[in-house]
């Protein structure tokens, strides 16, 4: 209880003693900036300068009894830094700084004049905030004044040579101010569209849209951005820039792919067609770069304008074709037929390339991609041709997978083919099967008879046939063995007499 | 017709009464170039505390012991609202002269003139001290420089002009120069003093150093000229 009192005590009496320090130490600053009031003000009124400015800040800080008057403190100071005293006009450039005011530079540069070095590290922030968005004569001037002085830094460099391209300054040359803008192209974005507008006016000495269409992203800029698209449209680098340039003059090999290409990229869409195009196929000097395609061509296919989206629609169908993406272009296909849309047409009529993709790489497909594209061919739109060829294949997918698919898997397939297949389709699958049968048979007589002579055997020819006979199922497909003994069995009952005749007689077809 | 001319001479004879009270002096101005006027300016409310008002009472008893005989006094008391003058009288007594002069001349009596004197010094105290304790009121030490301005408007005298003022500003303790800094930053910048009075001469001003450099640094910034001259300091 006790030992609870004394800390009691002690802490009030902390408590206490810190308000009394804090009161008491206002109170000696509040007196201090009194007498101070007291000993300058008198010499403010009498025009000194050093009394001013110092009158101005107790104002404006509001230090002493007198209170707080930024308006009089500021106005003091002002009338200081006016009849030239350094530091009013240091503190009024450090007012001016923070209220972004265009004064801090103009009072910097009078103390600059005046060989003071206080403004000389922010001389370059002053002139990023003093300086007007557009270049115009009178700040070429006041630039030149600054550049002249010896503020040399980045902005002011930069400005100045942007005031000398324009025609404003002739502080640099020309050639000087090129070179000047070309290092600050490499980090300044502002400067690369300065750039640019000389590399892309044709004519000039300095045309290269080679140069800009390998530069504009280092310099932090997209080809999308507004002002890019400005300076492509003034300078024709557009789809009609592009076609119109000479393919085949000296100058333009390499130049004319970038500017088509430039213009594909800023969302001209004929352009990114047609540079989708020339990569697909290899023209007009465009290397054969089908992933390069890709990227315009996807560009076009997205294009509002349908007849654009329709060709690059084709386009693209044949970009996937070409790389062997069969299960894009399929996806693809799927999605405009089943979507009904415009491309409908040409999807359906690209499907041969599904029809022939499946027909030589089914073994290695899945059943359910399988069973995706036959069901797709199952639809009216598709063309009949395309149709057999998938049900054909359908038969080849059986007779390969046999005993590895499920029951109802391979009935499904069944029923697809009998949907696919035209009932000429069928005649004639099964005369090839008939066909493929007999030219084997007689391969195999072929090699019996050969065996007999070996032997000079005739008498044993009926077990030879024989032994043929068990022979002729492993002759086909060995993975469809049941299957296919039956088929062979019972086309070997349909047709005896073929058979005893291919044997019986030795030869062939 | 009779009757007018009585009522006539009662007039005159109560305005006679009147001026010889009221103006007792009047008898004893002397207009002579020897005699003087004085002006003698009482801010009452401006002693706070007992000991300047002891300073004041000793300065007040210094200049009274210069007024001579035939001298002209006028008291004017100022307080908060404005001034008064309280006294206008010119000292009794009656001029030396030899005895045979006395004898002859019926127009001073050396025993009225000494109890006209004696009136005139109880009434002396009284127009300069009578308000002096009963006046605690707060006042404004500018305005009241300001009033004495007002009193001669920029006119010309040959008075002597008195003030007794303690020069304190209201509420400063006068030998703190914290309290003057502070007074002087919180008042002298809004300070508009027109100030254009004959000579002065002060009474039981405050001796503190720092009120006189106070009062200086304001004049000085005011371009006024007063330059604290004691009235017993000839």
């Amino acid at each position: 209880m006790m030992k609870k009192q004394i800390i009691y005590s002690v802490m009030t009496a902390f408590f206490v003693g810190s308000a009394f320090n804090l009161s008491f130490a206002d109170e000696r600053s509040s007196n201090n900036a009194d007498a101070q009031f007291r000993e300058v003000y008198p010499k403010a009124m009498a025009g000194e300068t050093g009394a001013m400015f110092t009158l101005g800040k107790i104002y404006v800080e509001g230090a002493s009894s007198a209170g707080r008057d930024t308006a009089k403190g500021m106005e003091l100071i002002q009338r200081a830094s006016g009849n030239g005293n350094t530091n009013a006009t240091k503190y009024m450039i450090d007012v001016y700084e923070r209220s972004g005011s265009d004064k801090a530079l103009e009072l910097c540069q009078k103390l600059q004049k005046a060989g003071d070095k206080y403004c000389d590290k922010r001389m370059e922030t002053l002139v990023e905030h003093s300086i007007p968005k557009t270049v115009s004569p009178n700040s070429c001037k006041k630039l030149n004044e600054l550049y002249n002085a010896g503020n040399q830094g980045t902005l002011i460099k930069t400005e100045v040579t942007s005031c000398v391209l324009r025609g404003y300054s002739d502080t640099l040359s020309f050639d000087e101010a090129m070179s000047n803008l070309r290092m600050q192209a490499a980090s300044d974005s502002k400067s690369f569209v300065m750039l640019m507008s000389f590399m892309l006016k044709e004519g000039s000495k300095e045309w290269d849209p080679l140069f800009v269409e390998e530069n504009l992203s280092k310099a932090g800029l997209n080809f999308k951005d507004r002002e890019v698209k400005d300076m492509f449209i003034k300078n024709a680098i557009t789809f009609d820039g592009c076609r119109k340039m000479d393919r085949l003059k000296r100058e333009n090999l390499r130049q004319r792919p970038s500017v088509c290409r430039m213009a594909a990229r800023s969302g001209d869409e004929d352009a990114a067609l047609y540079v989708g195009d020339a990569y697909l196929t290899g023209k007009d000097y465009f290397p054969e770069e089908p992933s390069e395609a890709a990227l315009y061509i996807k560009e076009a296919v997205h294009s509002k304008n349908p007849a654009i989206a329709a060709d690059a629609f084709v386009l693209l169908m044949n970009l996937y074709q070409r790389q062997g993406k069969f299960y894009e272009h399929f996806a693809l296909a799927k999605l405009e037929i089943k979507g009904n849309t415009v491309n409908k047409r040409t999807a359906l009529a690209s499907l041969g390339y599904e029809a022939e993709y499946f027909k030589r790489t089914h073994s290695s497909m899945g059943v359910d991609d399988i069973f995706d594209l036959v069901a797709l061919c199952d639809s009216p739109d598709v063309p009949q041709d395309f149709k057999s060829k998938v049900g054909r294949t359908i038969d080849e997918v059986i007779k390969d997978r046999g005993r590895l698919m499920k029951p109802i898997e391979k009935d499904s397939l069944n029923m697809y083919k009998e949907k696919l297949l035209t009932e000429r389709d069928k005649a004639e699958i099964e005369a090839e099967r008939a066909e493929r049968v007999a030219v084997t048979a007689a391969q195999v007589g072929a090699q019996s008879a050969t065996q007999s002579a070996t032997q000079s055997n005739i008498q044993i020819n009926t077990q030879v046939a024989q032994e043929a006979k068990r022979a002729e199922p492993k002759a086909e497909d060995p993975r469809v063995a049941d299957d296919r003994t039956k088929r062979s069995e019972k086309t070997v009952d349909k047709e005896p007499g073929l058979i005893e005749r291919i044997f019986f007689n030795g030869s062939s077809r | 017709m009779k009757h007018f001319y009585l009522i006539k001479l009662c007039l005159i004879s109560l305005m006679f009464f009147v001026v010889s009270n009221g103006f007792a002096g009047d008898k004893y101005c002397q207009s002579g170039s020897h005699s003087k006027t004085y002006d003698i300016h009482i801010f009452g409310n401006t002693y706070k505390d007992s000991n300047s008002k002891r300073q004041m009472a000793q300065g007040l008893t210094d200049l009274f012991s210069n007024i001579v005989i035939g001298d002209r006094v006028k008291v004017y008391n100022h307080n908060a609202t404005g001034y008064s003058l309280s006294m206008d009288q010119c000292v009794p007594g009656c001029p030396e002269s030899s005895f045979m002069e006395n004898l002859l001349s019926t127009s001073c009596s050396s025993e009225v003139a000494k109890r006209d004197r004696k009136a005139f010094n109880t009434r002396f105290a009284q127009a300069t001290m009578g308000e002096i304790n009963r006046d605690n009121s707060s006042y404004d030490i500018f305005k009241s420089i300001q009033d004495l301005n007002d009193v001669y408007k920029g006119s010309r005298t040959n008075n002597v002009v008195a003030v007794a003022i303690s020069m304190i500003p209201d509420g400063i303790n006068p030998t703190d120069p914290n309290a003057f800094n502070k007074f002087y930053a919180t008042n002298v910048p809004n300070l508009k003093l027109a100030l254009d009075f004959p000579p002065v001469c002060t009474v039981g001003t405050s001796p503190s150093s720092e009120v006189m450099k106070f009062w200086r640094e304001v004049f000085a910034l005011q371009n006024v000229k007063f330059d604290f001259k004691p009235c017993n300091k000839d």
